[in-house]
């Protein structure tokens, strides 16, 4: 009788785990047709044996089919996405997230150099660099030079802004550009201001100093 | 056992049978069964095996799963659960008669998450997403793809616009 319990229980997991992993998969398979299925599952194979989070390939082929793209273009992007993150993971480091791995790759497809990104790690190899990522793509976007750019985001970061303050910092660069002010010098100012900022609030606040 | 909505007094003779039984077998099954007839004409027995019971608790936690799965991939309430942050996203669209967002936390599906009008032609609604960076587009009236105007980054593949997202896990 146990071994009969046992045996339930275990069809009972297996039909568990079965269901959660089809939800899972359901989308994919929904959205694309069986070539581009097959192409799309051989690069997210290749990513995950390189290190690389293939659940952003699987949102890019997804993005496609949402798009209205064809499987061949779907096929390409996915291609080109993982050729990104293989230069973000080279430059990043094996132990990064999918999340500072997206960000990475929106910065090579902005024009930003792969340098950029190991200047980034280097200045603050103890954090998440996603949130620095991202500000410095949102700096390039805006216009601002990508050396200046880094810079700014290196001196943020050995100021230790705080993941939030990078977003504000965004926000108010944003504010000020609506208002008149030419994007460097609104970046400018406002990044000093929160490096001055931040540094005040540790001194006060001996937990984060 | 199902049938019965009255007074409960019925069960006590049943309860009496069911102590002299030594143990469950073939023959306490016939005489619960004839006990129960006897009180209860009406009244039906079900006896699961531990086999069956396993199984059917098994299908039971997976349909929870996957309507806890599902509910949470479409959800667009203003409530988050714990380790989910509340995104809002707005667009001003006042000629649209639809507006809703596609992206990597719905499964870019253009019809799941749509917004809400409000006064002014401005559309939003609340998201609730992990911590992380997501690359989303607005749809207007199912046909125009838009980059969000209020975005850190826009980007364009596919022809058309998205944006990307970073959710902070501190706010």
């Amino acid at each position: 009788m146990k071994q009969t319990s046992r045996l339930a229980w275990t069809v009972g997991a297996m039909v568990l785990l079965l269901s959660v992993s089809a939800s899972a998969q359901t989308a994919l398979e929904d959205r694309l047709d069986t070539p581009t299925l097959l192409a799309v599952r051989d690069v997210m194979a290749r990513a995950e044996a390189n290190g690389i989070a293939s659940e952003i390939l699987r949102n890019k082929a997804l993005e496609g089919a949402g798009k209205g793209a064809d499987g061949p273009r779907i096929v390409q992007a996915v291609e080109r996405l993982y050729e990104r993150l293989l230069t973000v993971r080279g430059a990043l480091g094996d132990a990064a997230t999918p999340a500072e791995q997206l960000a990475g790759a929106a910065l090579l497809d902005l024009g930003v150099d792969a340098e950029a990104i190991v200047q980034v790690r280097r200045t603050a190899p103890e954090r998440q660099a996603t949130s620095a990522l991202v500000g410095l793509a949102f700096l390039v976007q805006r216009g601002v030079p990508p050396d200046r750019s880094v810079s700014l985001v290196r001196e943020m970061l050995e100021a230790r802004v705080s993941d939030a303050d990078f977003v504000a910092f965004q926000r108010l660069v944003d504010q000020d550009v609506r208002a008149g002010m030419p994007v460097l010098g609104a970046a400018d100012a406002r990044g000093r201001a929160i490096i001055r900022h931040g540094a005040r609030l540790r001194t006060h606040d001996g937990a984060q100093s | 056992v199902s049938g019965s909505t009255e007074a409960t007094d019925w069960l006590d003779p049943l309860i009496v049978e069911l102590r002299r039984l030594p143990e469950p077998g073939p023959a306490a099954r016939a005489r619960l069964q004839k006990a129960l007839h006897r009180e209860r004409p009406g009244a039906r027995m079900i006896l699961l095996s531990p086999m069956r019971a396993a199984f059917a608790a098994a299908v039971i936690i997976a349909a929870t799963s996957l309507s806890w799965s599902l509910g949470a991939w479409s959800a667009s309430t203003e409530s988050a659960a714990p380790g989910l942050t509340p995104v809002q996203f707005v667009i001003v669209a006042p000629d649209a008669n639809s507006v809703a967002i596609a992206g990597d936390f719905n499964g870019w599906s253009s019809t799941s998450t749509p917004l809400a009008p409000g006064a002014d032609g401005v559309w939003s609604v609340v998201v609730p997403l992990e911590a992380g960076t997501f690359a989303y587009s607005f749809i207007v009236d199912g046909r125009e793809w838009r980059a969000d105007p209020q975005a850190v980054v826009s980007t364009e593949d596919f022809g058309r616009p998205s944006s990307l997202m970073f959710v902070n896990p501190e706010t």
